[in-house]
């Protein structure tokens, strides 16, 4: 006996993320998952990145790998909010993974969430976590047909990094080739070049997360004026 | 490796859809290509699940692809680069589908209902 389904696979994961999501808005929170290849220089953005932001900005990091504390160690000589997750044989992070992290950091009091997935270019674009935004990172020496050859974190991401630009003349990487190929992928997208370790364009690369923030918690408060004047509506 | 998780997924989702003492015998997942779900991979994740009664059915839908400039759409096994005109404003279409299409179950009592009357052939004979 056939029985029809028809649902989607991950519905238990797309569930798990929308209660992150939830708590994460709630909180006034927002959140960044930051996808890329092992090596391409995640961990570096980060420590850069804290060092760079407002003082004022309390900012949070769940970090993801199979196994080890060292991003988690060197990430907290810049924030007191960082949680290692180890997953074992997983090569992503999954919403549960992200709600474990979650609960061993008091979001109430955060402004900013940083989520470093496993670096993998593949497998964690699929799995939602209850994020804002998806930022996909690539990197000169990883070589200029990486965008070409994993469309989906192009077309998923709501803003590209392509780091280690200073070694830019020292490897093979055809530049204008690279950004023909996300722009013929995802038109729509926002792409930055930069590089972690010297601080050259570092900048817009704030500017473009004070700027999130900001359209994020505009969002908010039309929500939270919505369901404030609804609920006045409603008769008692 | 992401074939493993997906294929907890769909076994989880799957016994969720099992009517009350029915047995799930297989399952069809239709998956898009922007998933990059490699069907060896999947096929060996699956085994790993130690449900070997219980067959996969996966089949993974071609790329959709549009051209920027002459708006032609069509569908190809492999991402295209160009389209028939020459243009390289070629992008995908959606592809990031995986769902469980359905799900075939024995179903005890209805085995029960639909049996022979042996009694009756062993007569005959």
């Amino acid at each position: 006996m056939y029985v029809q389904v028809v649902e989607n696979v991950l519905k238990l994961n797309d569930e798990m993320a929308a209660m992150n999501r939830r708590k994460l808005r709630e909180a006034g929170v927002f959140s960044l998952d930051l996808i890329g290849a092992p090596g391409c220089g995640k961990t570096a953005l980060i420590e850069a990145t804290l060092q760079c932001l407002s003082p004022e900005l309390r900012v949070g990091v769940i970090v993801g790998d199979l196994t080890t504390q060292r991003d988690a160690d060197r990430m907290a000589k810049f924030t007191d909010h960082v949680v290692q997750i180890n997953t074992g044989k997983g090569c992503h992070l999954e919403a549960h993974h992200v709600m474990q992290g979650m609960s061993r950091l008091d979001i109430e009091h955060l402004d900013l969430l940083f989520i470093e997935n496993v670096g993998n270019l593949i497998c964690p674009v699929g799995f939602d976590l209850g994020q804002d935004v998806k930022v996909g990172m690539f990197c000169t020496t990883g070589g200029d047909d990486k965008a070409a050859k994993h469309p989906y974190i192009v077309c998923e991401s709501s803003l590209l990094l392509l780091n280690k630009i200073d070694l830019l003349y020292h490897v093979p990487f055809d530049l204008p080739l690279f950004r023909q190929d996300v722009h013929r992928l995802n038109p729509d997208v926002t792409m930055l070049e930069l590089s972690a370790i010297t601080g050259d364009g570092l900048d817009g690369w704030i500017k473009w997360i004070d700027a999130q923030r900001q359209k994020s918690a505009a969002r908010r408060q039309v929500l939270e004026s919505t369901a404030h004047s609804n609920s006045r509506n409603i008769p008692l | 490796m992401h074939e493993l998780s997906i294929a907890e997924a769909i076994l989880d989702l799957a016994g969720r859809n099992v009517p009350a003492g029915a047995t799930l015998r297989s399952v069809r997942v239709s998956a898009g290509p922007m998933r990059g779900i490699d069907p060896r991979c999947m096929e060996l994740a699956w085994q790993g699940l130690g449900r070997a009664e219980v067959a996969l059915n996966l089949s993974v839908r071609p790329w959709r692809m549009k051209c920027g400039d002459c708006g032609r759409q069509w569908e190809q096994a492999e991402l295209a680069e160009r389209c028939d005109c020459g243009s390289p404003q070629v992008r995908p279409i959606g592809g990031d589908e995986l769902q469980l299409l359905s799900i075939e179950v024995d179903d005890a009592e209805e085995e029960e209902r639909n049996r022979p009357c042996t009694c009756r052939l062993s007569k005959t004979s």
